[in-house]
C-alpha cells in the first residue's frame, strides 16, 4: 500500500500541505510521499488498488482536471482537499468518492489526524518512495 | 412432478427417503456424500434439496450456499439428528428454506416439501419486469450476485435505509453506490464517512459539523457531512465503529432527521438517506455492548448480504476480463489475452481478501508480465500456481464412496489399503505433472528425495531407471 500527493500545479498551498505531510511518522520512519502531477495513463502510473491518494485541488479548474481522470484513481482510498466551500464544488468533489474531505483554508489538523490514523490502519509501504 | 436430491450418509434413511418422495409422485436421486450430491446437483436440475448435516466428508450445512449455487437454485432443506439452535440459525443464514429433525424428517418432510415447491412454483410464475440497474462496477452473472442485484432495485426504488453486510472486499462501498445511483437521490451527494479512519474524538464533528471556536483547532465554522448529504445518500463504511456514545445520537438524528452541530443552539434540518456497511457480526456486537440494538434496527430497513468470492467462483472469469482491460487502458496497453489456464489457476484460491485481492493480484500480474500479449498461469504468483500444481493431484483423490474394492457399504475399508490405494495414484499424477523429473516432483509435493525413491520403488519402479 503506498500514499500518493497529487497536485496538478504544485501551487505553494500543496506545497505546503505536502511539506507538513512529509514530517508524518509511519511506524518512526519517515513516511514517504509519492509526489504525482499527473494520472496521464501509460505504464509509468504505478498507482495501486488500495493506495491511498491525497488529491489537492488548489482552483476549481485543477478540481474539473481531477475529476476528467478519476477513472485512473478509482479503486484508491481518496483524501480530498477542496479549494473553496460552494455547494457545487462540494457536489462535485463529492463525485470522487472521498473518504476525507477538507479545504484549502483549513488550518489542516483535522486532516493529519485522518490521514495518519488510515496511514497506521493501512500499513502504508514506508520505505518505497518513487516519482512521476 | 418435481425433482427432489436426498443427500445423507445413511444408505437406509437415503433409500426409505427416496421411494417415499417418488411414492409422494416426484422423481428422486440420492448421494451419500456432500461431494457426490453436489456433483449431482450441477449436472441436474434440482428443485429440493435434502441436506444431512454430518456427513463423511464436510458438515452439509457449509454446504448449502454450494446447492444453492447449482443451476437450478434448488431449496434446500437441512436433515439433522441434533437439532441446535446455532445450526438452526446458520441453515437459515446461509439461505436453507427449513430445518427439521431426523425422528420426525417422514412425519414432517410432505409438509416442507409441499410448501417448498408452492414457493418455487409461485416464483416462477411471477413476471419479472427488466429494470435497467446501473451497475458500472459490479461484475458478474453468478445467481448470487443477481440476487444481490435483485435487492439493489428494491433498495434503489424505496428510501429505507439499507445495512450491506460482507467479508472485506467483497464489493459494500460499490453496492452502496449503486443503490444511490438508481435511486431517485441520485442527483443529490453520494457522501461517504469512513466511520474506521476519523479520529474518535473527531467524528462528530465531522459528521454533525461545528461553529466557529466550537472546540480548540476550530477557527472557522464547517458543514458536517450529514449537511453534504441533504438531498443524497449518507454511506456510513464500517459503521461498527462508530462510538457508543455517538450511535445514540445519531440514532436520534435518523428518528427525528434533525441535529445540532456541535457548538450551535440551532437545530438543522437534513432529508439523507442513509446506507451502512459493515464486515462485523453486528449481533455479536450488540451482545459486547459496542452497538445499539435499537440502531441496528434503524439501519437494517432492507438488509444485503454480500457473497465472498468463492461462493461464486463463477464470476472469475468475467471480473478477470474486466479488471485486465481496465489495467491495460490505465497503462496505455493492448488489452491483453487471457488463457483458460490463467483463470483456472484464480478459481482455484479462497480469496479470502476477495475481489479486492483479486485485483490487487492481477495489478501485479500485468505489472510483470508487461512485454506479454497473453497471460498464462506461469505469470501467476507462486502460491497459486503450487495450488493448481496440487489440484491436478487431487482430482483424481478417489472418492471415499466408489472405492472399487468397497464391495458394500458395510464393508468400511482397511486404513492401510485406503491409503496405498491413494498414496499410488498420488504418486502417479504426481511423476505426470513433474514431467517424470524427480527433482520436479519433489518441488512440487514437498516430499524429500529419499521418500519419493521410497514411493516410486513401492509403486512405480520402472522410474528410478
Amino acid at each position: 500500500m503506498s500514499l500518493y500527493f497529487y497536485s496538478e500545479h504544485q501551487s505553494p498551498s500543496s506545497q505546503e500541505l505536502y511539506d507538513r505531510l512529509a514530517q508524518l511518522r509511519c511506524d518512526g520512519e519517515k513516511l514517504a510521499i509519492n509526489k504525482v502531477s499527473s494520472f496521464e495513463p501509460g505504464p509509468n502510473l504505478r498507482i495501486r488498488c488500495g493506495d491511498i491518494v491525497i488529491l489537492f485541488a488548489d482552483s476549481p479548474g485543477e478540481l474539473d482536471i481531477i475529476i476528467s481522470r478519476r477513472e485512473m484513481f478509482s479503486d484508491c482510498r481518496v483524501i480530498l482537499v477542496l479549494p473553496d466551500r460552494d455547494k457545487e464544488t462540494i457536489h462535485k468533489g463529492h463525485v470522487l468518492r472521498p473518504r476525507f474531505v477538507d479545504f484549502k483554508d483549513s488550518s489542516q489538523q483535522t486532516l493529519f489526524k485522518v490521514i495518519q490514523n488510515v496511514v497506521a490502519q493501512d500499513k502504508v509501504d514506508c520505505s518505497t518512495e518513487h516519482a512521476h | 412432478m418435481a425433482d427432489i436430491l436426498v443427500v445423507d450418509d445413511d444408505k437406509a434413511l437415503c433409500e426409505m427417503l427416496i421411494e417415499y418422495v417418488k411414492h409422494s409422485g416426484h422423481s428422486a436421486g440420492g448421494a451419500l456424500t456432500l461431494t457426490g450430491g453436489l456433483q449431482q446437483a450441477d449436472a441436474g436440475e434440482y428443485d429440493i434439496v435434502f441436506l444431512d448435516v454430518q456427513m463423511p466428508d464436510g458438515n452439509g450445512l457449509d454446504y448449502i450456499p454450494k446447492f444453492k449455487a447449482t443451476p437450478s437454485n434448488p431449496e434446500v432443506i437441512i436433515m439433522t439428528g441434533k437439532g441446535d439452535p446455532d445450526g438452526a440459525i446458520q441453515a437459515i443464514s446461509s439461505g436453507a428454506w427449513s430445518y427439521i429433525k431426523k425422528p420426525h424428517v417422514i412425519r414432517d418432510l410432505l409438509l416442507h416439501l409441499t410448501r417448498a415447491l408452492q414457493y418455487r412454483e409461485e416464483k416462477k410464475r411471477i413476471k419479472i419486469v427488466p429494470i435497467v440497474l446501473k451497475r458500472d462496477n459490479i461484475i458478474g452473472s453468478s445467481p448470487q450476485i443477481i440476487a444481490c442485484l435483485d435487492q439493489v432495485a428494491q433498495a434503489a426504488s424505496r428510501d429505507a435505509s439499507v445495512l450491506i453486510t460482507g467479508e472485506t472486499g467483497t464489493g459494500k462501498e460499490v453496492f452502496a453506490q449503486a443503490v444511490h445511483e438508481n435511486s431517485n437521490r441520485s442527483a443529490g451527494n453520494f457522501v461517504i464517512v469512513d466511520c474506521a479512519s476519523l479520529p474518535e474524538n473527531l467524528i462528530e464533528s465531522t459528521l454533525f459539523g461545528h461553529a466557529k471556536g466550537a472546540f480548540t483547532g476550530a477557527d472557522r465554522a464547517r458543514d458536517g457531512l450529514i449537511k453534504h448529504a441533504n438531498g443524497g445518500t449518507l454511506f456510513l463504511d464500517e459503521v461498527g465503529e462508530l462510538p457508543v456514545a455517538l450511535q445514540k445520537r445519531f440514532l436520534r438524528v435518523l428518528q427525528e432527521h434533525s441535529y445540532r452541530p456541535v457548538g450551535e443552539a440551532k437545530e438543522v434540518k437534513s432529508d439523507f438517506r442513509v446506507i451502512a456497511a459493515t464486515n462485523q457480526n453486528l449481533d455479536e456486537c450488540i451482545k459486547a455492548g459496542t452497538f445499539r440494538n435499537d440502531l441496528l434496527f434503524r439501519l437494517q430497513g432492507i438488509r444485503i448480504k454480500l457473497p465472498p468470492i468463492r461462493e461464486r467462483i463463477k464470476d472469475i472469469r468475467e471480473l478477470t476480463s474486466f479488471y485486465v482491460e481496465k489495467l491495460c487502458n490505465r497503462y496505455g496497453l493492448e488489452v491483453k489475452g487471457i488463457s483458460p489456464d490463467f483463470v483456472g489457476a484464480l478459481c482455484l484460491y479462497d480469496w479470502p481478501g476477495n475481489v479486492r485481492e483479486l485485483f490487487q493480484t492481477l495489478e501485479n500480474v500485468v505489472a510483470y508480465a508487461i512485454q506479454h500479449q497473453t497471460l498464462f498461469a506461469k505469470h501467476l504468483p507462486e502460491h497459486l500456481r503450487i495450488l493448481q500444481a496440487q489440484s491436478g493431484i487431487k482430482a483424481s483423490y478417489p472418492d471415499f464412496a466408489a472405492l472399487s474394492h468397497v464391495k458394500s457399504e458395510d464393508t468400511f475399508p482397511a486404513w492401510k489399503e485406503y491409503k496405498d490405494d491413494f498414496e499410488e495414484k498420488y504418486i502417479q499424477k504426481l511423476m505426470l505433472r513433474a514431467d517424470g523429473k524427480k527433482k520436479n516432483a519433489c518441488q512440487i509435493s514437498g516430499l524429500s528425495r529419499t521418500r519419493l525413491y521410497q514411493l516410486l520403488k513401492k509403486y512405480d519402479p520402472s522410474r528410478l531407471g
